[in-house]
């Protein structure tokens, strides 16, 4: 008799398991695609992407999109979402190859990344003939100009961020800039919006030096030619390492002025420089940036929880790509279930306003609405100050709607 | 006049990387007649080595200095040993083709074992920056050019003051002849390549601390190196010396005043003039033909 309970007990929770695996099982499969670079220069990036949308989507397949899992609920049938992943290399003609595999393999009706600006571009291409709806990773205006209506751009276009960047340097008694950007057309429209409204609002563009900084290793020469013209800053228009070797190269050769830094710049660039090397310069920031440094501002812990999670997962530190991506997939899993298809593309383009007006989601970037053009639209980023070896916030900057759409 | 002279500090300081790595070239081809591309990847993989053993074995940056040096020198015997010894007797383009093929493999070696991600060694003096007057140079620069002082000197006593220099430098000059004198070809030829490389891993670990290391960053170094190889005089030691120190500065000069963009251009530019004007190089003794 002792041993009924034991075996009560037993029997129910082998009852609940074999139900949960039958449900498990019976949850049929919405493939959906990954295109990003897992080899290559730039794998590190395409890796973070990759690993964030399995990370996303394991997340979305244990508890769903707003917390009412497994899977997604579609028209009343329950789905998992399973990855199928293709590797670029960072080949835009191989992203073109990737995006036609997985359409015609796999029949996916929706492809996270690929990962640049070219790649973007060349997957605009085909993606509508293809009918497939995809998230390109770029910073360029151009790429949501091009009016693709199976697009999605996460991140807001760079360039934008170039007015608020110069007025609050205008406003702190910045008068007089150097500017040294790279060729990539993200940063070089955005080091021209910055001096054209930097001198609209009466500062001086003393130097601007366009260089391949995928190439150059040596800054000493060209902050030479900057220190020698006695500006107050000099914006670094450039990826994270490049801007950290730039400002290392600047104080090398006896730069006393401040920096602004563009929202590449994070842990990696700390550590190159040096915070303490830095004091007053300023940084235009996302939250990636931001809330790593001041937990405390990351109120609802969905970056915190990411991070936390990724690690454990993965055993590395995800590059902001990921994070952006991220969201992403929990955008386009909720705009299935508001469309109520998994295989209308255009349908599910259309919903994804909804999936981000509901404000249900856990965004790492709290984005509130989709454009006409496909931008994700909402999160603000922020300009900080480096004090203390501390990042301060001196005020939130946002970009108009109007101007964007 | 500041300016001026900063950007010729600047010059010098990248210059000696180049006078490391085009001597390494020059006496490699000086002796075994052959153009070692793998000389940037190498240099990338002394950088590497040094990154490893600083960062990840603590150890101390002068001992990794001497060990990658070894290092890099015993890679250099293999690569003799196992791929252009073997290949002595075939056709020139064939020792072309493998230093190309080494190239490749480096860096995909490289990427295997250090990621694609972009790494940087800390070292005590990292952030260092003597100041003379308007006039700054990072601590860093400073031991690349002492470095390259040293290390330029003591390959100058090796080669005049050594009988095994002697014997480098015949082998150089005439091979046959040197063969016909009783000097064993294959060990003098074994021992330019461990100097070679070696001096690729010096350059690697002396600039390591200044720059970023990522598996592609020996190609720019390369191209300039070579250049100054030509420039100077194919298979002159004292003519790369000179090459690369001009080039260097004109890159610096370039960057400086006119387009860090364009620096490049200028640099192999003036190597084209140069081998219009002057086909044998600087200090060339003839015309080399491929």
């Amino acid at each position: 008799m002792k041993n009924i309970p034991t075996f009560f007990i037993l029997t129910i929770l082998t009852l609940l398991t074999s139900t949960q695996i039958t449900a498990c099982r019976d949850l049929k499969t919405v493939k959906v695609g990954v295109i990003s670079p897992l080899s290559g220069s730039t794998a590190y990036f395409g890796l973070s992407v990759f690993h964030s949308v399995e990370l996303a989507v394991q997340n979305i397949n244990d508890k769903g999109t707003t917390g009412s899992g497994p899977g997604i609920l579609v028209n009343g049938k329950r789905y998992n979402l399973e990855v199928v992943s293709y590797d670029d290399g960072g080949s835009p003609a191989k992203s073109v190859a990737g995006m036609r595999r997985l359409v015609e393999m796999h029949r996916v009706p929706v492809i996270f990344g690929p990962f640049g600006t070219p790649a973007t571009w060349a997957c605009q291409e085909i993606n509508v003939g293809l009918g497939v709806l995809f998230s390109g990773m770029s910073a360029s205006d151009l790429s949501r100009k091009k009016g693709n209506p199976l697009y999605f751009q996460e991140r807001l276009p760079a360039i934008y961020w170039g007015d608020p960047m110069a007025e609050a340097c205008i406003e702190r008694g910045y008068k007089k800039a150097c500017i040294i950007a790279d060729v990539n057309e993200a940063y070089a429209s955005w080091a021209e919006r910055f001096k054209d409204k930097f001198e609209s609002l009466g500062g001086k563009v003393l130097g601007f030096e366009t260089i391949d900084s995928k190439s150059l290793t040596d800054y000493h020469s060209i902050m030479t030619s900057f220190k020698a013209k006695g500006p107050d800053i000099i914006f670094l228009s450039l990826y994270e390492e490049p801007q950290a070797l730039a400002a290392s190269h600047a104080l090398d050769v006896g730069y006393k002025g401040k920096f602004l830094l563009n929202s590449d710049w994070g842990k990696k660039s700390e550590k190159i420089v040096g915070l303490d090397r830095l004091e007053g310069s300023l940084v235009e920031a996302t939250q990636w940036m931001f809330y790593q440094a001041h937990p405390d501002h990351d109120k609802k812990g969905y970056l915190t929880e990411y991070l936390k999670q990724y690690q454990n997962t993965y055993g590395d530190v995800p590059a902001q790509p990921g994070a952006h991506i991220y969201g992403v997939v929990y955008m386009v899993a909720r705009a299935m279930e508001i469309a109520g298809s998994i295989t209308d593309s255009a349908a599910i383009r259309e919903a994804s306003s909804k999936a981000l007006q509901e404000g249900k989601l856990p965004l790492i970037f709290p984005n509130t609405d989709v454009l006409k053009n496909g931008l994700v639209y909402g999160a603000p980023d922020f300009l900080l100050e480096i004090k203390n070896g501390d990042y301060m916030l001196v005020q939130e900057l946002q970009v108009s709607r109007e101007l964007l759409e | 006049m500041t300016e001026f002279f900063q950007y010729i500090l600047n010059g010098i300081s990248q210059g000696c990387i180049y006078i490391l790595l085009a001597s390494g070239l020059t006496l490699i081809f000086g002796i075994m007649n052959v153009p070692n591309f793998a000389q940037g990847h190498l240099y990338m993989v002394g950088a590497y080595f040094g990154f490893y053993m600083v960062m990840s074995l603590a150890m101390n940056y002068w001992l990794a200095l001497i060990l990658s040096t070894i290092a890099l020198g015993f890679i250099g015997l293999l690569l003799f040993r196992f791929v252009f010894y073997p290949m002595r007797d075939t056709p020139e383009v064939n020792l072309f083709v493998a230093a190309m093929a080494l190239l490749m493999i480096l860096e995909g070696a490289a990427l295997y074992f250090f990621g694609t991600e972009t790494k940087w060694f800390v070292v005590p003096f990292s952030r260092k920056v003597l100041t003379f007057g308007d006039l700054s140079l990072p601590v860093q620069r400073v031991i690349v050019i002492l470095g390259t002082l040293v290390v330029m000197t003591f390959l100058h006593l090796f080669i005049k003051k050594t009988s095994i220099g002697a014997t480098l430098e015949a082998t150089a000059q005439q091979r046959e002849g040197a063969m016909l004198c009783g000097i064993k070809v294959a060990r003098v030829s074994a021992l330019a390549f461990m100097i070679g490389t070696g001096l690729a891993g010096i350059a690697g670990v002396l600039i390591g601390p200044a720059v970023l290391l990522e598996p592609t960053m020996g190609m720019g170094p390369l191209l300039v190196a070579f250049s100054a190889v030509v420039f100077g005089g194919m298979g002159s030691i004292p003519g790369a010396i000179l090459g690369a120190f001009i080039l260097g500065l004109v890159e610096s000069l370039a960057s400086g005043y006119i387009s860090a963009t364009y620096s490049l251009t200028f640099v192999f530019g003036i190597m084209i003039i140069m081998l219009l004007f002057r086909p044998k190089g600087l200090l060339g003794k003839e015309t080399w033909r491929p």
